[in-house]
């Protein structure tokens, strides 16, 4: 189980790399520091979302975020 | 001592509690490479399913920058309950985690005078947040610690976070730390248990193309101690007698959890942008699953006003030790519908409007922030406790942010 989670986040990061060849200047950046471009802009919706979703669901992790005092198995 | 009782009777449990007992408790972007913007913000939470569970949560936050490279951020949220079942039939639940302490296998109500017991209800929690952001160079570090605190439950956390740009800030990759204490004390158990938790997050963002996003992020986590939940009842069918039998729920107490995403942003348009993502988890109890997002965020007036839209998709298989009907004890006992089969899928919608495009309030520094989100989940046997396959729930949140 975790040699297959290992080789597949590597094959997530080799994919984005893959795509990435050309370096973006930072003035070339104006359109990804637009608010609809930013990952999770609002950290306080994206932990209602959590809240409830952890609770009804048997996953965690791997969702942009850090949280705490979870007391679920 | 042997308690039996006649099938039919019913165990009616806090329902509502129980979700507070499990709740994320706060959100740290850990993405961020900018310096947190200083405001002030408020938020009303509500939360409304078809198993009986009606919950307002409000919350206030504030960030404050200390120096052009500190700053500090703080929170408060309190839980409320606004309707649910408050009693409990436990009475006769066999425990155990009391048997392994030494207790009563047989636990009944505890002799609390207020706070929380069946007759004196108390759905109130209070969480806590205090942390700091800082820059060295262009390496970030943040650091939060989180305290909550209820009837029956605390918690107290500190989470880190180290983030490094790299290539003229094209890619940055972040290091994620997570350490709980938690001390689970249920007030209709005679026993106090503690959990532990640790978390590790190594997220990898990059920057594509001018129009085009995309950020990687692999976790895990190690759980040990009491990872049942303590106001669940498993009922054993004694088919011979037409007789059942209640224990607590048995759980293995270690859990090694893996997860791993990649997500991507792309402008589409000046002002339309597409999000997708997907997510694969997997831990040592054989759960697994699949996790499928894709949405839209559109910009109006000048970037005055945002609307967008999310689709999730989640498909999990079951724990190995779920099961949705017992006859025997086992060496493990669940009914967790949390831990069953299921696929769910979750709808929001959200809008953002900027205060000076409201004549009332007319001041760009205030937004107004509202979300409404329909969650469906459907597992693969009925939930334990309401008998329900499908679940149902609209989820609200509605806040206005002052920048400072």
């Amino acid at each position: 189980m975790k040699k297959t989670f290992i080789i597949l986040f590597a094959l997530l990061v080799l994919g984005i790399l893959s795509t990435s060849c050309v370096t973006v200047q930072p003035w070339e950046r104006g359109n990804l520091s637009k608010p609809i471009m930013i990952f999770d802009k609002d950290p306080i919706k994206k932990g209602i979302l959590l809240h409830y979703i952890e609770f009804h669901e048997g996953s965690s992790g791997a969702t942009g975020s850090q949280s705490g005092g979870c007391g679920c198995g | 001592m042997q308690l039996v009782h006649k099938a039919g009777a019913v165990a009616v449990v806090k329902v509502a509690s129980l979700f507070f007992f499990f709740t994320f408790l706060f959100n740290v972007e850990i993405f961020g490479q900018d310096i947190p913007e200083e405001s002030i913000e408020a938020d009303m939470n509500g939360y409304f399913d078809n198993f009986g569970v009606n919950v307002v949560y409000p919350s206030i936050s504030f960030s404050k920058n200390l120096t052009s490279t500190t700053s500090i951020h703080t929170k408060y949220l309190v839980d409320i309950v606004t309707a649910a079942s408050m009693r409990s039939h436990f009475d006769s639940v066999k425990s155990t985690t009391a048997l392994k302490n030494n207790l009563d296998a047989y636990t009944s109500a505890t002799p609390k005078k207020s706070g929380g017991g069946d007759n004196y209800p108390d759905e109130l929690r209070h969480e806590f947040v205090v942390g700091l952001s800082h820059f060295f160079g262009e390496v970030s570090f943040s650091f939060s610690n989180i305290f909550s605190i209820e009837h029956d439950y605390t918690s107290e956390t500190v989470a880190g976070n180290l983030s490094i740009p790299l290539a003229l800030k094209n890619s940055v990759i972040q290091f994620g730390f997570i350490k709980r204490w938690d001390w689970v004390y249920p007030q209709i158990r005679s026993w106090k248990e503690r959990k532990d938790v640790y978390e590790l997050t190594l997220g990898f963002t990059q920057i594509v193309s001018a129009n085009f996003i995309a950020q990687a992020e692999a976790y895990y986590s190690y759980s040990s101690g009491s990872l049942i939940d303590p106001y669940q009842v498993v009922t054993i069918i004694d088919t011979t007698q037409n007789l059942f039998h209640l224990y607590e729920p048995i759980y293995p107490n270690k859990r090694n959890r893996y997860a791993g995403s990649i997500r991507a942003n792309y402008l589409v348009a000046e002002n339309f942008a597409l999000k997708v993502g997907y997510r694969f988890y997997s831990d040592d109890w054989d759960v697994t699953s699949h996790t499928i997002d894709i949405g839209f965020q559109q910009m109006f007036f000048d970037e005055m006003m945002v609307v967008g839209g999310n689709l999730r998709s989640y498909f999990q298989t079951e724990a190995f030790f779920f099961k949705p009907k017992y006859y025997e004890v086992d060496k493990y006992l669940c009914v967790d519908s949390k831990l069953n089969g299921q696929r769910s899928n979750n709808l929001e919608l959200n809008i953002d409007i900027n205060g000076s495009l409201l004549p009332l309030i007319n001041s760009e520094k205030i937004t107004l922030k509202s979300t409404l989100t329909y969650y469906y989940r459907k597992t693969d046997s009925p939930d334990w406790h309401s008998r329900l396959s499908k679940l149902y729930a609209l989820v609200f949140n509605f806040g206005v942010k002052y920048n400072l």
